[in-house]
């Protein structure tokens, strides 16, 4: 594994932790898709060491540009679904300030449970 | 996965069109021209009756779709491994299976919160949110729910939206008037339980039932459309 992998890796646990405790997110988005439906997905499969949680992804357009952070999250059904989006937005930049400062966090509510 | 096994959807209906990274699973559009979605949901809704669509049974892709969402709620089922369940194993039946079909048909993503900001919601979840809004008007029933970006442009979009949702009232003279409730109702819950701007709400009354229960099929509602 590269060192950018294993970078890219650390930082998707970074923020799938800092996600996860955000008061209101039952869980990341599962990623039952991928079960179902393996053949519907392109390209190789993923090293099963090391795989970056389901519900976070993480890039950067070059080796210098900032990280691009994907949260997708399955929220409480009695939350305020923007008012958690906006708590885990601020809780992974926060995680984030040190090892990847300026990442662009973009946060999705895929359900609600 | 056995999940596949014979049920798989003869060519996939998203072609290269679908180009954007992050617009990967709006509406699947099955070979014959019918939205993935509305088969489903006719199927969930017993149109698959012959006399009503013929097409749903004839068609290789939409009965392929709809045995793939049948295998899913068999396996559902079958998880239990037989056991007579002590508790009522259909809630929780009707849970997981609704996390897997919005794991599976998500939809778009629809803005939350300010045109700034970079935050979105999954279609499939706001009109799961907006359809239970609209049944606590009492007797009305929630049926197709649809939101789109209210202004066209870049996409995905991050303008406020325009809901089309489509119910079914009891019969009462004030059909506008509980069109009106419905409308607040799902403005209302857009607001307070997801955070999504709402451009416009169109309430479209698609059956009328008899208040009394008498007679369960409704009658017609020509009459009834809300524009």
């Amino acid at each position: 594994m590269t060192t950018a992998a294993t970078e890219r890796d650390a930082l998707a646990g970074t923020v799938a932790r800092a996600a996860a405790d955000v008061p209101g997110v039952a869980f990341l988005r599962p990623g039952l898709a991928d079960l179902f439906r393996p053949s519907a997905r392109t390209g190789p499969p993923r090293a099963a060491a090391g795989r970056a949680p389901a519900g976070v992804r993480v890039s950067r357009a070059s080796a210098t540009g900032p990280w691009e952070v994907d949260v997708q999250i399955v929220v409480h059904r009695d939350r305020h679904a923007l008012t958690v989006a906006r708590t885990v937005r601020d809780a992974v930049t926060t995680a984030l300030s040190a090892t990847a400062p300026g990442a662009q966090v973009t946060v999705t509510v895929t359900n609600a449970v | 996965m056995a999940m596949n096994s014979g049920a798989e959807l003869p060519g996939s209906g998203t072609g290269p069109g679908s180009g954007g990274a992050d617009v990967p699973a709006e509406d699947e559009r099955l070979a014959c021209g019918r939205m993935l979605s509305e088969v489903w949901e006719a199927w969930e809704d017993g149109a698959d009756d012959p006399a009503r669509d013929p097409h749903l049974r004839a068609c290789p892709h939409c009965s392929a779709a709809v045995r793939q969402l049948d295998l899913l709620g068999a396996a559902v089922r079958e998880a239990g491994g037989g056991r007579e369940p002590e508790w009522d194993a259909g809630a929780l039946t009707e849970r997981v299976m609704d996390v897997v079909r919005l794991e599976l048909r998500p939809g778009r993503p629809l803005p939350l919160g300010e045109r700034e900001e970079d935050l979105w919601v999954r279609e499939a979840m706001a009109a799961k949110a907006l359809r239970a809004a609209a049944e606590t008007v009492p007797g009305v029933r929630a049926g197709s729910c649809r939101i789109r970006p209210a202004e066209s442009g870049g996409s995905p979009s991050r303008g406020p939206v325009r809901v089309r949702l489509e119910v079914v009232v009891p019969l009462t003279p004030r059909l506008r008037d509980l069109a009106e409730e419905v409308r607040r109702r799902v403005r209302g819950a857009a607001d307070d339980a997801l955070g999504l701007p709402v451009d416009h709400v169109d309430v479209h009354i698609t059956d009328v039932t008899d208040p009394a229960g008498a007679d369960p099929g409704g009658v017609g509602a020509e009459e009834g459309n809300q524009p």
